[in-house]
């Protein structure tokens, strides 16, 4: 075969593919002339990737702007409430604390674990542009708002996929920043500073805020920033027909207000385990340090079966702080008919305590850094949850969640000091969330 | 009708039956099953339409007709003269090299992975059967010489691919794949916005491991070569396309290639093209500026 003249072999292959199949001008809006040459320019680079973030959908709504560039926009309206530790740890007597506000003021009785009930509202609005940029490599930009009553926070992200390996193999590298501004319901406590009465700790932290502006000079005295990064590179990998993997490392760092403004640290008799009373300095607010590095790996497959899909995945994280933490995850989507869906899904996650976690601090010996929050100790827990999509037609979709989680820790730990050990220092957490979702395609 | 099955993947409907003897599948972007259940019997049907009209193993088709006519003209419909328009130009655009009398060829070479190689007698008993430029071709007339055979083997099952394609968009405008076998046609891009991602397949682990991926807003991909049919003497492999001028497999021709083009025959036609050319099938390929997947 003559190879002195390639290209017209593949011209006069071309026409006489057009007659072969009848290709005329009837047909010509289906198969023109330039889609018949420009293949290339039709196949194109991997899209986006099953993401872990922040915000869980409620409305979205997904725009083709040009060949391949999307934009989608996403509104989120939480409600949550739940009862959660206040810091304090449990004592032989009955303890009172003031709500946040100064108003509410709460009693627990002996032997209990303090509990504040909270309720919070958010809401959220992300925005996302994606588009091709040269062969092979897509970018996807993201802007994004949230506002809870006494939380605030902006972020922008931008990640970049790249596709190489004959389009197998998808390496990933994105870099996000966040701005978060907290400001809690009566100002910004001192860490570590005592609180000096249970009644009317409003009055209480204006006070200490007014110290603070002049010490600390952050702020605008009623509220904190915080800010961050991350960056992510990955790599995901199509295993065979039916099975995709991925891999990602990230690495984050904070700097700024990362205490908690509404927790507390009890502090204890060194010799009889008792809590010091209120005017004595028996409760201080919380202290973390300023920074925090995150590292997390994150390994995930899916896989088809013929009409359903298994997903799982393990992440391991650790920190500056000194927590290490563990989660697998596990989601079957079981296909119910044509429209409908149902997805089970389990997490079992398991974490070390932070550096500065401690139930209580012994009199005399108060620490840098201090936290009673028992997020950060040492825990496990197993989250249970059930999703139902319906198709509405081939481009939205409705969908009602349900997530029970149950969290326990070490009730007695061996830190405990006199009555401490006759009581349980962890409670469990039990949460429930309800999430209904609604996604439109256009 | 169970020569048809349905199934339900993640996020599109698999239609699957089987015809012109090899596993065949649609694959639709959408969740109705009803749309899925009528394309599915409209593919199959015209996919069994093309298999029994070019099938030589019938005696009620063109195909037949064409080899029980004693060397007399035998007049060809539309369907079947375009074919044989295509084949005469495939077959000058080659240099003879792609002939589709080359047919009889299987009387004698059968790949089955064993080392039974043919006689050159037997093969040269053969070639004076074989030659596109002993028929006579004159539009509706077909001539062929008593002993010689049409076989649309070649171009059939890409052919069948572009047809149930044409026919299916004609009926509905949802993104779909013909799959015939692993010869296929992409017919948009989904309705998310994304490609279809087609793996295209490892001959050396065929159906569990992919070589490479694909992503095809819109197209025809097709591959030649079968990792199964081969015969293996003296350390020789002989691979299944043959040079009808001589009667022997193609030198040096590459295991396996996949080439993805704006239709399912014009993608079948280069693979075969590229597959008589032997050691110089990158070089041809690249040439031809399509994309492509060797393996040798």
């Amino acid at each position: 075969m003559q190879l002195t003249a390639p290209r017209r072999l593949r011209d006069s292959l071309t026409v006489a593919t057009c007659s072969l199949l009848s290709l005329d001008a009837a047909h010509a809006d289906f198969f023109d002339a330039k889609s018949l040459r420009n293949v290339d320019s039709a196949v194109l680079v991997y899209t986006e990737q099953d993401r872990v973030t922040v915000i869980e959908p409620v409305v979205q709504f997904k725009k083709e702007l040009g060949d391949g560039e999307f934009l989608t926009v996403k509104f989120v309206y939480d409600a949550m409430s739940g009862a959660t530790p206040n810091g304090a740890t449990p004592t032989n007597t009955v303890q009172t604390f003031s709500g946040p506000s100064g108003q509410n003021s709460y009693t627990t009785a002996a032997h209990k674990l303090p509990l504040v009930s909270f309720e919070d509202t958010r809401v959220a609005v992300s925005l996302d542009w994606e588009l091709p940029m040269s062969r092979g490599l897509r970018g996807q930009y993201n802007v994004n708002f949230s506002r809870e009553t006494d939380y605030t926070s902006l972020g922008a992200s931008a990640s970049f996929l790249w596709d190489v390996n004959n389009e197998l193999t998808t390496l990933t590298a994105g870099i996000a920043a966040n701005l978060d501004q907290v400001s809690p319901t009566g100002g910004v406590p001192v860490g570590l500073s005592a609180l000096s009465t249970t009644v009317a700790p409003e009055n209480d932290r204006r006070v200490e805020r007014e110290e603070a502006e002049g010490s600390e000079g952050g702020g605008d005295g009623g509220s904190k920033t915080k800010t961050g990064y991350d960056l992510l590179v990955g790599v995901t990998q199509v295993l065979t027909r039916r099975t995709l993997m991925q891999l990602n490392y990230s690495y984050g760092k904070s700097s700024g207000y990362l205490t908690d403004p509404y927790k507390i640290v009890s502090v204890i008799n060194g010799t009889t385990g008792e809590t010091l009373p209120v005017n004595s300095g028996g409760y201080l607010h919380e202290k973390r340090p300023d920074t925090r590095t995150r590292n997390a790996l994150y390994w995930k497959t899916v896989y088809h079966l013929p009409e359903d899909v298994v997903h799982v995945s393990y992440r391991y994280y650790w920190d500056n702080w000194g927590i290490q933490s563990n989660t697998v995850d596990l989601t079957y989507r079981l296909q119910l008919g044509a429209h409908d869906s149902l997805e089970p899904h389990y997490r079992y996650y398991t974490q070390t305590a932070a550096d500065f976690f401690t139930n209580s601090i012994v009199d005399g010996n108060t620490p840098n850094y201090a936290s009673a929050d028992l997020r950060l100790a040492a825990l496990h827990s197993n989250t249970v949850g059930l999703r139902y999509a319906h198709a509405l037609d081939s481009s939205s979709e409705l969908g009602l969640g349900v997530d029970y989680m149950h969290q326990t820790g070490d009730a007695h730990p061996a830190s405990a000091i006199g009555v401490q050990k006759n009581e349980a220092l962890f409670t469990d957490l039990k949460t429930m969330s309800v999430t209904a979702d609604f996604s439109m395609k256009f | 009708m169970t020569a048809i099955t349905l199934e339900r993947r993640d996020d599109y409907w698999l239609a699957r039956f089987l015809a012109m003897g090899s596993p065949c599948e649609l694959l639709v972007d959408s969740a109705e099953r009803a749309l899925i259940a009528q394309l599915a019997d409209l593919a199959f049907g015209e996919a069994k339409r093309i298999e029994q009209k070019f099938s030589r193993y019938r005696d009620d088709n063109i195909v037949h007709r064409m080899h029980h006519n004693h060397g007399a003209p035998v007049e060809v419909d539309e369907e079947t003269a375009k074919l044989l328009d295509y084949a005469d130009l495939c077959y000058r655009l080659s240099d003879g090299l792609f002939d589709i009398t080359s047919g009889v060829l299987r009387k004698v070479w059968k790949f089955d992975g064993s080392d039974h190689v043919p006689a050159q007698e037997d093969i040269a008993a053969l070639l004076p059967r074989i030659g596109w430029n002993k028929v006579t071709w004159s539009k509706p007339y077909l001539t062929l010489p008593e002993g010689m055979e049409i076989d649309f083997g070649g171009i059939g099952k890409e052919y069948a691919v572009d047809k149930t394609a044409q026919l299916l968009t004609a009926r509905s405008n949802v993104s779909m794949v013909v799959n015939f076998g692993g010869d296929l046609f992409v017919t948009g891009l989904r309705a998310n916005g994304s490609p279809w991602r087609i793996g295209v397949d490892d001959p050396d682990a065929s159906g569990a491991h992919a070589l490479a991926q694909l992503q095809l807003a819109r197209g025809g991909v097709a591959t030649s070569g079968d990792a199964r049919r081969f015969l293996l003497k003296d350390n020789i492999r002989y691979g299944h396309i043959l040079n009808p001028t001589t009667g022997w497999p193609v030198r040096d021709a590459p295991r396996s290639v996949t080439v993805a083009a704006p239709t399912c025959v014009e993608a079948g036609m280069l693979t075969t093209f590229a597959m008589l050319q032997g050691k110089n099938a990158e070089a041809f390929l690249k040439e031809q500026a399509v994309q492509h997947w060797i393996v040798w």
